[in-house]
């Protein structure tokens, strides 16, 4: 009887630490998975500073090509799941070429996403960084408006932010004019 | 046996030994069997401790939180896994030796280890989440430690966090509201079979949890018609209930909680938002006036910070900047007001509320500030240490009482 109840025990215990460190680690491999297996692509952003309660500072991150361009946009309601296949412009930047609804099969490069109003799709949005190199991160993209992109890795549907970067040098390392002066 | 309530006691026995009504030993023996009950003393030692505890283990995280950007990427993950690791630590010497104070130090410890992991995580991947999708994962994580617990503390956490979760959520994803029963649907599942074993026990859980789930259904709901309203319908349907059912209904304890809690949230400055005033509110203004004449409950002191809070919030054409300083001063002026109250009629539960409300509100007040995390980890680490330093001094000084 007792071994019953230590097995039952013992059984709840493996479940509880299973629960608790299997999100986390899923969200690890999955992204890791993404980050070295994935395609990588450029879009261009715009940043700003917003702080979280939680995970302190970030750079919010506004996708400018955020909506599909393509005639043949498929009617979606807002929140309704869908899959926006991913093409290069010349200048090497990134866009969304068109949604569907299932799945993508002739392509790898897409991402799978929620719709928002007038063909537009919810983007990755948060690019954390240290607390004190945030505010400056906003005041570059300030002075390169133009010039700041982000890049990403693209694999199965998944869109993980490897770095925001101008001109090539990533965000976090450069400071901005306004602090030399 | 209160402190009030024993010296009552002392002195009545005192009065019967005067007149020959017992003897002196009689007085003596009754005097040792309800002698001074250091319960509540107690549990002001395990409040003290906890919070101290609690803020060395902030100050870590902080610690760590300043070399952030030093660490490499894969150490940087297996630091933010320790609070998991610790908490597993925990629940295994829990369910080996079935300790009452390590399951109440790990129902504290556990949801912050949770949400302490999964904002790393996050961080460090750059995972897309908002605020209240972070809530919901570190629900799902909490829920088989909130059953294995089936502590209050373990299921007020529990709760606390789903309702979190639903106020946070933006009103139009209807779906995520259906989440959040999906969380509480299996506590109200399981607290009802052991409500069936012990039906006529005090600890009613099911009524607890059934009431929560109710009370926020209910605020959502609130939320979905007006949102501008909802603190005055809320409130409105806390009075009711209090005048119907009495202050010792758990729904009516709950509502207050939920805008005890509100208050705490508005102490935020970029969460104090200025509703709108609408014709609708006169008239449950009106009725609130009503309900407070009807049931009396205007003589409660404590009511009127709710009211001034909801005041606040409704009415005041105040610019924000100020509104969340008034908030703040309000809660303050609750904490202070318990603390005082509580000291003065010796009722222990309410000078405990008013040091957690103090507490809590310095917390969020220095959480929000514009110190850095260096020096943030450095006053979360003196304030930790002084009060396990004050919870080994009120031992000292009831083990003295007793040994008298």
């Amino acid at each position: 009887m007792m071994n019953k109840i230590e097995t039952k025990k013992l059984l709840l215990y493996i479940f509880i630490v299973a629960v608790l460190f299997l999100l986390p680690i899923c969200t690890i491999i999955v992204n890791t998975d993404t980050l070295e297996g994935g395609n990588e692509f450029l879009f261009k952003v715009e940043a700003f500073d917003p702080y979280d309660m939680f995970r302190g500072n970030y750079l919010d991150i506004d996708f400018l090509e955020d909506s599909v361009n393509n005639d043949e946009t498929y009617d979606m309601n807002y929140g309704e799941r869908c899959y926006a296949t991913i093409k290069i412009r010349e200048d090497g930047f990134a866009y969304f070429d068109k949604l569907t609804q299932e799945r993508p099969r002739d392509t790898s490069d897409y991402y799978e996403t929620t719709a928002r109003y007038g063909g537009m799709i919810n983007t990755p949005t948060r690019y954390y960084m240290n607390e004190n190199k945030s505010l400056d991160a906003e005041k570059v993209y300030e002075e390169n408006l133009d010039n700041t992109y982000v890049k990403v890795r693209v694999k199965n549907g998944k869109m993980v932010i490897a770095g925001v970067f101008v001109d090539g040098v990533l965000i976090d390392t450069i400071e901005p004019q306004e602090n030399k002066h | 046996m209160n402190n009030k309530k024993y010296k009552f006691l002392e002195k009545s026995l005192a009065e019967l030994t005067e007149n020959n009504i017992i003897s002196e030993e009689q007085f003596a023996k009754a005097k040792t069997y309800f002698k001074h009950d250091t319960k509540e003393g107690k549990s002001m030692i395990t409040i003290f401790t906890s919070i101290g505890i609690f803020l060395v283990a902030l100050s870590i995280i902080t610690l760590f939180a300043v070399n952030w950007d030093n660490i490499g990427k894969s150490i940087k993950v297996m630091l933010a896994f320790v609070p998991l690791l610790i908490t597993a630590i925990m629940m295994f010497f829990y369910m080996k030796n079935g300790n009452e104070k390590l399951k109440l130090y790990t129902s504290i410890f556990a949801p912050i280890s949770i949400l302490a992991t999964n904002s790393l995580v996050g961080q460090i991947f750059h995972i897309q989440m908002e605020t209240y999708e972070l809530f919901y994962i570190s629900l799902l994580s909490y829920m088989p430690i909130a059953f294995t617990l089936k502590n209050y503390l373990s299921l007020i956490v529990y709760c606390i966090g789903t309702i979190t979760y639903v106020l946070n959520v933006p009103h139009y994803y209807f779906e995520t509201f259906a989440n959040a029963f999906a969380i509480a649907l299996p506590i109200i599942i399981y607290y009802y079979i052991n409500y069936r074993k012990e039906p006529h026990s005090k600890k009613n859980i099911l009524m607890w949890v059934t009431n929560i789930i109710v009370a926020t259904m209910m605020l959502f709901e609130i939320e979905l018609i007006r949102a501008e309203s909802i603190f005055i319908y809320g409130y409105l349907v806390y009075l009711v209930t209090k005048m119907l059912f009495g202050s010792k209904n758990i729904l009516s304890k709950f509502l207050k909680l939920v805008f005890v809690v509100c208050m705490f949230v508005f102490c935020f400055e970029d969460v104090a938002i200025q509703y709108e005033f609408g014709w609708d509110t006169v008239l449950i203004t009106a009725l609130i006036i009503v309900c407070m004449c009807i049931g009396k409950i205007y003589k409660e002191t404590k009511e009127w910070f709710l009211v001034a809070f909801i005041v606040l919030i409704q009415y005041c054409n105040i610019p924000d900047e100020i509104l969340y300083i008034l908030i703040n001063i309000l809660v303050l002026a609750l904490g202070i007001y318990k603390i005082v109250s509580g000291s003065k009629n010796a009722i222990y539960k309410e000078t405990k509320q008013g040091v957690a409300t103090v507490v809590l509100l310095i917390m969020f007040r220095f959480m929000s500030s514009d110190l850095s995390f260096t020096e943030k980890s450095v006053v979360f680490l003196i304030s930790g240490i002084a009060f396990i330093i004050g919870a080994n001094i009120l031992k000292k000084r009831i083990g003295g009482k007793n040994d008298e």
